[in-house]
């Protein structure tokens, strides 16, 4: 038995402390935002608070999708630290696939009107083609990176079917973004892609008042 | 602003999966160390004896794995092969070669023993992948990996029971021993 | 110009403004040909314009023989006769399209190309709200600006224009930038302006300058308009950006500017967007029981002992599924009835007085047991507490595992009412 959770465990009684262990177990593996219906830990406030603070404990914290469903992210700050260690960062070439699948199966169905929800997944399948034809990757590389962001659950394969030839969507990784990762991202994609849009001068505007404003409480 | 170190190595840990540190570092608190004399890998602590078998028992699903039972079979295979005194732990195990491995799987698995050894070449780099196998394609060698140290003891009796019943790893060639 | 043009309009001065006025005029109208309804007012029906492009383009393959009567019509062909009739009257009427006689008693038709240009000028103030019509000014006026032919005069008009323009879209942003969120995000991408166009106007007002300083006034007022334009752009920018959401501001760049981005960016211009990113290594989870069950579920070429005698059943891998379903729900009824034994009611308390993982473990089969719908059983929690210093659990709650009274036809028939038995005889305080 582990004693790093003893601390907040051990305040509860053993129906409490089954359900805040089931929660905890559920929200770290999970494929998808579990639904609170289901478990009282994620129900309930204080149990929730007690589960914060078991997650809080390796970096992470809960994620809330569509107002009752939760799943568990790294919490901004960890992230950003981990983010500065190369080895913790997945290799340029996956990195660039990923942002590909992005594109295509989010911001292009976005920017048309075909993708209603505010999430980072999606069920516009990025065709293989398109990867392989179009773009300025290595083909070498392809097959590898996708193989090995299929494997972590950053991209899903989508089977060809009647009328679309398939291809690659966002993986169920995307749901442990926080709303502030996700928000992140979409500045990221911006700044690439429209470097010269007022939108992109609008981000980096804010990005430099807040460094400003770091400065400044330091 | 900056994190705890503890909380960031907790959490570094499960952005790099079971990576292995020398056997004299510290293995991060609040994490579980497993040795094998020469290094130690960092595996995630989980209260009260969870694994996240749980999940199933809350019908909920795990992220999905592409062909579970083929990745199962063959981690079967390995450990037949590498898991050699069944009344331990299957961690740290032995070595065995590779070629017996795919043996055991071929003689496992029905029909085209030539395209089960390829499936399972590629299963074998996966489990290696998720530290479920340690894999030297130098030496041709794999033993078990970091990860089945997470196993419980009361979770074992039924697959020390199966892999004493599965197909005996060939004994010759070059080098089951 | 003459004093007496005021009143009373000289006949030779107003016949050649006159010459003049019908001059201008008729560019205005071949311009705006393919947009009219009938020689007064514009079409209410975007696919009248359709007709017009597709005759014009027509004509532009024809070459210099034109068209015949015939041949319009071929290729209006899907149009109705009546569309096709009302169209080529418009056209005509206000000369997009003349009658030509190559030879006698041969009536054939040309397409003007000013209407073509006109039509070229509105497909693209449709498709980004003027904003690479304003890059084309702008670099025509450059253009223009270093050419020795240029006069003071005409620089100052072409800089009162832009800076016309660039007012009337500062008007038309603010004015969205108060109203709603949702006009905002759909109009400020037409109207607002890059860095490019703003450089590219910043650029130009330095070039006026230099060769024109006299121009100051203009250029001041040009670059008051300019910077205000910026201004409004970023002002609207910045309240779609903190209204933005996690993935709405992506509808913000057309997806032909995504496409271009993701085909022509290097493999390093891509892999930066996620540099600040971290994510889950991979660690799927392979329980020993799921390992043993993949083994044993598995095809095989020999039954590792002898094979149990088998129902003849067709094909076992198509009844899996729901067979799977009813063995976790036989495995939960086997745990209930071991934990019950006999009884109808236990304490839970009870049950766990072991060590806690495996404790755990029950716990969570007894609650599987009591959330599945096809099962008769009941887990019931009362609010005290008690404590046990010496436990696994420090903090116990009493609670009950119980058979509910609504009796399944699966169980089994005997069952007893509440017997007394050896279970605990106390209610429960619920």
């Amino acid at each position: 038995m582990s004693e790093l959770f003893e601390p907040v465990l051990r305040g509860h009684d053993e129906r409490r402390r089954a359900e805040l262990v089931a929660a905890y177990m559920a929200v770290e593996h999970a494929a998808e935002p579990v639904p609170e219906v289901r478990f009282a830990a994620l129900r309930e406030p204080a149990l929730r608070r007690a589960l914060e603070e078991m997650l809080a404990l390796s970096g992470r914290t809960l994620v809330r999708s569509e107002q009752t469903r939760w799943i568990s992210g790294y919490r901004d700050d960890v992230a950003a630290e981990l983010a500065a260690e190369p080895e913790c960062v997945p290799p340029a070439h996956e990195r660039a696939v990923l942002t590909l699948v992005l594109i295509h199966s989010v911001a292009i169905p976005r920017a048309a009107g075909l993708l209603a929800d505010d999430s980072w997944l999606s069920p516009h399948p990025t065709p293989v083609e398109e990867l392989r034809r179009r773009t300025q990757l290595p083909i070498g590389e392809l097959e590898a990176a996708l193989r090995r962001l299929r494997t972590a659950g950053l991209v899903a394969q989508v089977k060809a079917g009647a009328d679309d030839a398939g291809g690659f969507v966002p993986g169920p990784q995307f749901h442990r973004l926080t709303a502030g990762a996700r928000r992140r991202l979409q500045e990221e994609l911006i700044l690439a892609a429209g470097p010269d849009s007022p939108l992109a001068a609008a981000i980096r505007a804010r990005r430099r008042g807040r460094e400003r404003d770091r400065g400044e409480t330091r | 602003m900056s994190v705890e170190p503890a909380v960031l190595a907790r959490a570094r840990a499960r952005v790099l999966g079971a990576v292995a540190v020398g056997a004299a570092d510290p293995v991060p608190p609040g994490t579980v160390g497993a040795s094998d004399g020469d290094r130690v890998w960092v595996l995630p602590a989980w209260p009260d004896g969870a694994t996240p078998a749980l999940l199933e028992e809350y019908q909920t699903a795990p992220v999905p794995l592409d062909r579970p039972g083929q990745a199962r079979r063959v981690l079967a295979a390995a450990l037949r092969c590498c898991w050699t005194r069944p009344d331990d732990a299957p961690w740290p195990g032995e070595s065995a070669a590779v070629a017996a491995v795919l043996g055991v799987y071929a003689d496992m698995s029905r029909g085209d023993a030539v395209l089960a050894r390829r499936w399972a070449t590629g299963e074998l780099r996966r489990l290696a992948d998720t530290g479920w196998l340690l894999l030297d394609e130098a030496s041709g060698t794999v033993r078990p990996g970091p990860r089945v140290a997470l196993w419980a003891e009361h979770a074992l009796p039924s697959l020390r029971d199966l892999l004493r019943r599965l197909p005996e790893p060939a004994r010759d060639g070059d080098g089951g021993e | 110009m003459s004093p007496t043009s005021e009143n009373g309009a000289g006949a030779a001065a107003s016949l050649d403004d006159a010459l003049v006025g019908e001059a201008v005029l008729g560019v205005y109208r071949q311009m705006f040909a393919a947009l009219a309804r009938d020689s007064g007012a514009v079409v209410d029906d975007p696919e009248l314009v359709d007709v017009a492009e597709t005759l014009l383009a027509a004509f532009a393959d024809a070459g210099e023989d034109g068209l015949s009567r015939e041949q319009m019509r071929h290729v209006c062909r899907r149009y109705p006769p009546e569309v096709f009739e009302n169209r080529l009257r418009v056209l005509r009427g206000l000369g997009a399209v003349r009658e030509v006689f190559p030879k006698p008693n041969q009536l054939r038709y040309r397409a003007s190309f000013t209407s073509v240009v006109g039509l070229m000028f509105v497909r693209r103030m449709m498709l980004d709200g003027g904003q690479s019509e304003m890059h084309r000014l702008l670099a025509l006026e450059q253009l223009n600006v270093a050419d020795p032919r240029m006069t003071a005069g005409q620089a100052r008009a072409g800089a009162d224009g832009l800076a016309r323009a660039f007012r009337l879209w500062s008007v038309e942003l603010l004015t969205l930038t108060n109203g709603t969120i949702e006009e905002l995000r759909e109009q400020a991408p037409k109207l607002w302006g890059t860095e490019e166009i703003l450089l590219r106007a910043e650029r130009l007002h330095g070039a006026i300058l230099r060769r024109w300083p006299r121009l100051d006034r203009t250029c001041t007022d040009l670059r008051a308009a300019i910077y205000a334009y910026g201004d409004a752009s970023r002002r609207a920018a910045a309240r779609l950006s903190d209204s933005a959401g996690t993935t709405r501001n992506l509808t913000l760049l057309p997806p032909e500017t995504w496409r271009t981005f993701a085909r022509t960016a290097s493999r390093e211009d891509l892999a930066a967007v996620l540099e600040g990113f971290v994510f889950d290594a991979a660690a799927p989870w392979h329980e020993p029981s799921a390992v043993v069950t993949a083994v044993e579920d598995g095809p095989r070429a020999t039954p590792p002992r002898p094979a149990p005698p088998r129902p003849s059943v067709p094909d076992p891998g198509l009844s899996r599924d729901t067979g799977s379903g009813g063995a976790a729900r036989e495995r939960l009824r086997e745990i209930a009835e071991e934990v019950l034994r006999g009884r109808d009611r236990v304490a839970v308390q009870d049950v766990l007085d072991r060590d806690w993982p495996a404790a755990r473990r029950v716990l969570a089969d007894l609650s599987a047991a009591h959330l599945h719908p096809e099962l008769p059983y009941r887990l019931t929690w009362s609010d005290d507490l008690a404590a046990r210093p010496a436990g696994a659990p420090t903090w116990v709650s009493p609670g009950w595992f119980e058979r509910t009274t609504e009796t399944e036809t699966t169980a089994p028939p005997e069952k007893a009412a509440w017997s007394g038995g050896s279970g605990p005889p106390e209610r429960s305080a619920s």
